[in-house]
C-alpha cells in the first residue's frame, strides 16, 4: 500500500516545518511514542477543561507541539513509511475524536467528515484532511480565556 | 484491554468530566463494550480452548478500526437531532476512549478493510502492557468503589 500524496498545501505545510526543525536538537525517540503522547494528552485536556482552562489549552498546545514533532523526528532519524503515517493519522483521529466529544456542535461533525476524508484519502492516494484541532486553538483562545 | 478496563476507564473519566456519571452507569456499561461484541464471531469460528485464544487483531471487524469509528460518528451525529448532547456526549467518549485504548496499547489494523496492514504502536513490551492491564484494572476498581459508593 502506498502512501496518499500531499495536497499543496500539505507539502508547503512539510517544507516548513523542514526549515523550522533544521537547525533545531530533536531526541532521537520513536515517532510512535510521540504520536501516543498526543492522544493521551488529549484524555487530559478533557479531564483539565472544567478545572483550568488556561492549563487545558497549554494542554492542547502540548498535543499539537507532539503531532508536530512525530513528523519532525521520523523525518530525521527514520525512513518514513506507510506504518508511520497509518498510526500518525489514526492517532490524530482519535485525538480529535477525544476532544470533540465534549464540546459536540459543530465540533464533532467536523471530525465525523475528517474521519471519512481520512478513509477517502486512503482510497484515492491523496491525503486531504482538516485541521481541526489548530483551529479548535485559535477558537478556544478567542473565546474562552 | 480488558472489556472491564474499558468501562472502568470510561466511567472515571466521564464521573471527571461531567461529575455524574453514576446516572449514566447502564450507558456507559453498554458503549464502552459494545465494539467488544465484534470478538464474538471470532470466538465462535475458532475452535480452541477458550483460555488459549487471543484476542489479537484478527480477532476484530471492521467496527474496531477507522471506519467503524466512522461509521459510529456518523450515527451519532444523526443521533444529534434526536436525543439529548449529554447522552450523546457520553456515548462518544465512551467509544473513543475504547478505541484509544485498544490501538495504544493492542494490536490494531486501523485501515481494514481497505488494508489488513497490522500496527502496534510499541509503548512497551508485551508482559509490561500485561502487567499494566491487571494493574490499572486493580486500581481503577479501587477508584470506581470509591466513586460509586462514596
Amino acid at each position: 500500500m502506498d502512501k496518499p500524496e500531499r495536497t499543496f498545501l500539505g507539502k508547503f505545510s512539510q517544507n516548513f516545518i523542514q526549515k523550522i526543525t533544521k537547525n533545531l536538537y530533536l531526541p532521537k525517540i520513536n515517532p510512535n511514542k510521540i504520536s501516543a503522547l498526543s492522544v493521551i494528552f488529549s484524555i487530559l485536556f478533557i479531564i483539565f477543561f472544567n478545572y483550568s482552562r488556561i492549563l487545558s489549552i497549554f494542554i492542547l498546545f502540548l498535543v499539537l507541539l507532539f503531532d508536530f514533532l512525530d513528523g519532525a523526528v521520523a523525518k530525521r532519524y527514520y525512513k518514513e513509511g506507510i506504518e508511520g503515517y497509518i498510526i500518525d493519522v489514526t492517532c490524530d483521529r482519535i485525538s480529535e475524536g477525544i476532544i470533540f466529544s465534549i464540546f459536540f456542535f459543530p465540533w464533532f461533525f467536523l471530525f465525523s467528515i475528517n474521519l471519512w476524508l481520512t478513509i477517502w484519502s486512503f482510497y484515492n492516494k491523496k491525503h486531504i484532511v482538516i485541521p481541526l484541532r489548530h483551529i479548535f486553538l485559535f477558537y478556544l483562545i478567542t473565546f474562552f480565556i | 484491554m480488558n472489556t472491564l478496563l474499558h468501562f472502568l476507564i470510561s466511567f472515571i473519566i466521564i464521573e471527571i468530566v461531567f461529575g455524574d456519571a453514576k446516572s449514566y452507569i447502564l450507558l456507559i456499561i453498554l458503549f464502552s463494550m459494545l465494539v467488544d461484541l465484534d470478538h464474538i464471531p471470532y470466538l465462535i469460528n475458532v475452535k480452541k480452548n477458550v483460555f488459549k485464544r487471543k484476542f489479537g487483531a484478527e480477532s476484530r471487524s471492521f467496527l474496531h478500526e477507522l471506519l467503524g469509528l466512522s461509521i459510529f460518528s456518523l450515527i451519532i451525529c444523526i443521533l444529534f437531532f434526536f436525543i439529548s448532547l449529554r447522552l450523546l456526549q457520553i456515548i462518544s467518549l465512551c467509544i473513543l476512549l475504547h478505541f484509544s485504548l485498544d490501538f495504544l496499547f493492542g494490536i490494531t489494523r486501523p485501515l481494514y478493510p481497505i488494508s489488513n496492514k497490522k500496527i502496534s504502536l510499541g509503548i512497551m513490551k508485551r508482559e509490561f502492557v500485561y502487567l499494566l492491564e491487571i494493574l490499572l484494572t486493580l486500581i481503577l476498581l479501587i477508584l470506581f468503589l470509591v466513586f460509586f459508593y462514596g
